[in-house]
């Protein structure tokens, strides 16, 4: 059933495959950018990743780089990084790495773009105008955040311990360029905590409030590349199809999430991030399963149809409808299960990061998450408790 | 203004106003989200873009509510985009999370704060509106701590 009123957005141009590195000069050419600053980590530095981008980016240059982002960007990060812009006469981002990058560059973004000094004068929902547009190009070097393709840049305060939103059109990218030299190094456990991010990106975006038909066939389509290409990739890292095809599914799932929004996963998960330092995909990963039994009641048609895409159609036909939902939670346990031999936390325990006494500021600081309010399901303090023991 | 819309608007964000001083007096939960504000916290709420729209302006102050003096800057400010949506959440037919979904109002300030704000509204509109709305409006239907008559008796000035 439609929406009584949906909003879908995406006007990022997508590179995806062979030599999409190469394009990125001609890229720079139409946007008329001349002097990008690259933004990337220093961990992306010394596998070289940057050193490829540079050398693929020929003739354009980047006017100045910067490597010094941390795993949790925060507000203070992006506010040296705007001021680097300017004095370095910058004219336009080029974002190389995870989501932590990505959302990096979004806030610069919108620093110049709105002729700002402090990213927190600008916190919101849809109320930024156009601003002075700056070319933006992002090179994700996972497959999992799908920042590339959303309206979304979470950013940690850490005075508040809080991982903030911030949602805005005008903070999607102008180019998404997915080549496989940027993913073909990643370990097995990262490639099975991002991705897994990824499943929990579409299904969410598939169960809650803000979905809309055109979400759905993003989700639906990232949910069976995930299911065919996650364990090959895993198992074989080497596959240069299934990478490329987890790219997508990244890419796919960030699509259907940036026009409809997550959940209560991520709610928990960002303050899971805030609070504890909890890796994002981990976090997904571990709470995906338990989240989906809290809401199983007023999930049951959405649960039920994603059957279809997780275990495809001879096993939806066989299962009776009555018991999708059920076997749809199971599925994703068990999938997410399967990569235990990676190293993936299954539990928080596991993650090392957290401890049970952090629980309640962990559940008092996710009721303020903004992903809360469109989670189909309500949730206070007691039910983040209980789920939180669950994952314990 | 003589947009019947706009004037149903207006006459329930005063309503809103009232019902969440009354609710901070008797409700615990009310209360306790008021009081998570800074003191002076300023809220501004408007039923459509245009400057002549209607809006209610906030502080919290003393884990309750009061009409926020005139140029007081706002900490948050909600702006329905059109009268048509906000129209549908003032009248029990869209919830917050519902308006949210469709896109129905832009926010300026933080969406963490914002979410304690979404709280207490949908408390209010559990008193507010009779079962058969809240029901259907709501993610839960929050128990009662007060009676919803006595509620609605307070909301008349002077008593």
């Amino acid at each position: 059933m439609l929406p009584l009123y949906y909003e879908y957005h995406n006007p990022v141009k997508i590179l995806s495959g062979e030599a999409a590195l190469e394009n990125i000069a001609y890229e720079l050419t139409a946007l008329e950018a001349k002097a990008p600053l690259l933004l990337s980590d220093e961990g992306l530095v010394k596998v070289g990743a940057v050193e490829t981008l540079k050398k693929a980016m020929v003739p354009s240059v980047p006017a100045a780089v910067f490597t010094q982002i941390p795993p949790d960007s925060s507000v203070a990060v992006v506010n040296e990084i705007a001021a680097y812009f300017r004095k370095m006469n910058c004219d336009s981002l080029i974002a190389l790495g995870g989501g932590s990058v990505i959302d990096t560059a979004k806030g610069v973004r919108m620093v110049i773009g709105q002729n700002a000094t402090d990213l927190e004068a600008l916190m919101g929902c849809e109320v930024l105008t156009a601003g002075h547009h700056i070319p933006f190009i992002a090179v994700p070097t996972t497959a999992g955040t799908g920042s590339e393709v959303t309206p979304v840049a979470v950013i940690s305060n850490p005075t508040k311990s809080v991982k903030q939103e911030y949602i805005s059109a005008h903070l999607l990218p102008d180019v998404a360029v997915l080549d496989l030299r940027m993913t073909m190094t990643l370990s097995p456990k990262v490639t099975a905590s991002t991705g897994l991010d990824a499943l929990c990106h579409a299904i969410e975006a598939y169960s809650c409030l803000q979905k809309n038909p055109m979400s759905d066939a993003y989700a639906a389509s990232a949910i069976g590349l995930i299911m065919e290409h996650l364990p090959r990739v895993v198992e074989k890292p080497s596959d240069k199809a299934s990478r490329m095809a987890m790219a997508n599914a990244s890419l796919m799932a960030g699509t259907a999430f940036g026009n409809s929004m997550v959940g209560l996963v991520h709610a928990i998960g960002h303050a899971l991030g805030g609070v504890c330092h909890v890796a994002h995909g981990d976090a997904m990963s571990i709470l995906l399963p338990h989240v989906m039994v809290y809401n199983k009641d007023v999930c049951r048609d959405t649960y039920g149809q994603l059957l279809l895409y997780l275990a495809g159609p001879e096993a939806y036909v066989a299962c009776p409808p009555e018991k999708r939902p059920e076997e749809t939670v199971r599925i994703v346990r068990e999938f997410i299960a399967s990569f235990r031999s990676t190293g993936l936390p299954l539990c928080l325990r596991d993650t090392g990061r957290v401890t049970q006494e952090q629980f309640e500021q962990v559940a008092r600081t996710a009721i303020c998450d903004g992903a809360l309010i469109v989670n189909p399901k309500a949730a206070g303090i007691p039910e983040i408790l209980d789920i939180l023991k669950k994952a314990w | 203004m003589s947009n019947p819309r706009l004037l149903v608007c207006g006459t329930v964000l005063q309503v809103l106003y009232r019902a969440i001083r009354v609710l901070s007096h008797v409700d615990s939960r009310v209360r306790e989200e008021l009081q998570a504000f800074p003191e002076g916290y300023t809220i501004h709420m408007q039923a459509a873009p245009q400057a002549d729209a209607p809006s209610l302006t906030v502080q919290v102050m003393d884990g309750t509510i009061r009409k926020a003096p005139a140029g007081a800057a706002h900490d948050i400010s909600i702006v329905f985009k059109n009268e048509k949506m906000a129209f549908r959440v003032f009248t029990g037919r869209m919830s917050i999370a519902g308006a949210y979904a469709a896109h129905a109002f832009t926010l300026r300030g933080s969406i963490y704060d914002t979410m304690g704000l979404v709280r207490v509204v949908d408390l209010a509109e559990g008193y507010l509106f009779p079962g058969f709305i809240s029901r259907r409006l709501l993610k839960e239907v929050p128990k009662k701590q007060y009676p919803t008559p006595l509620v609605y008796l307070r909301l008349i000035p002077g008593t």
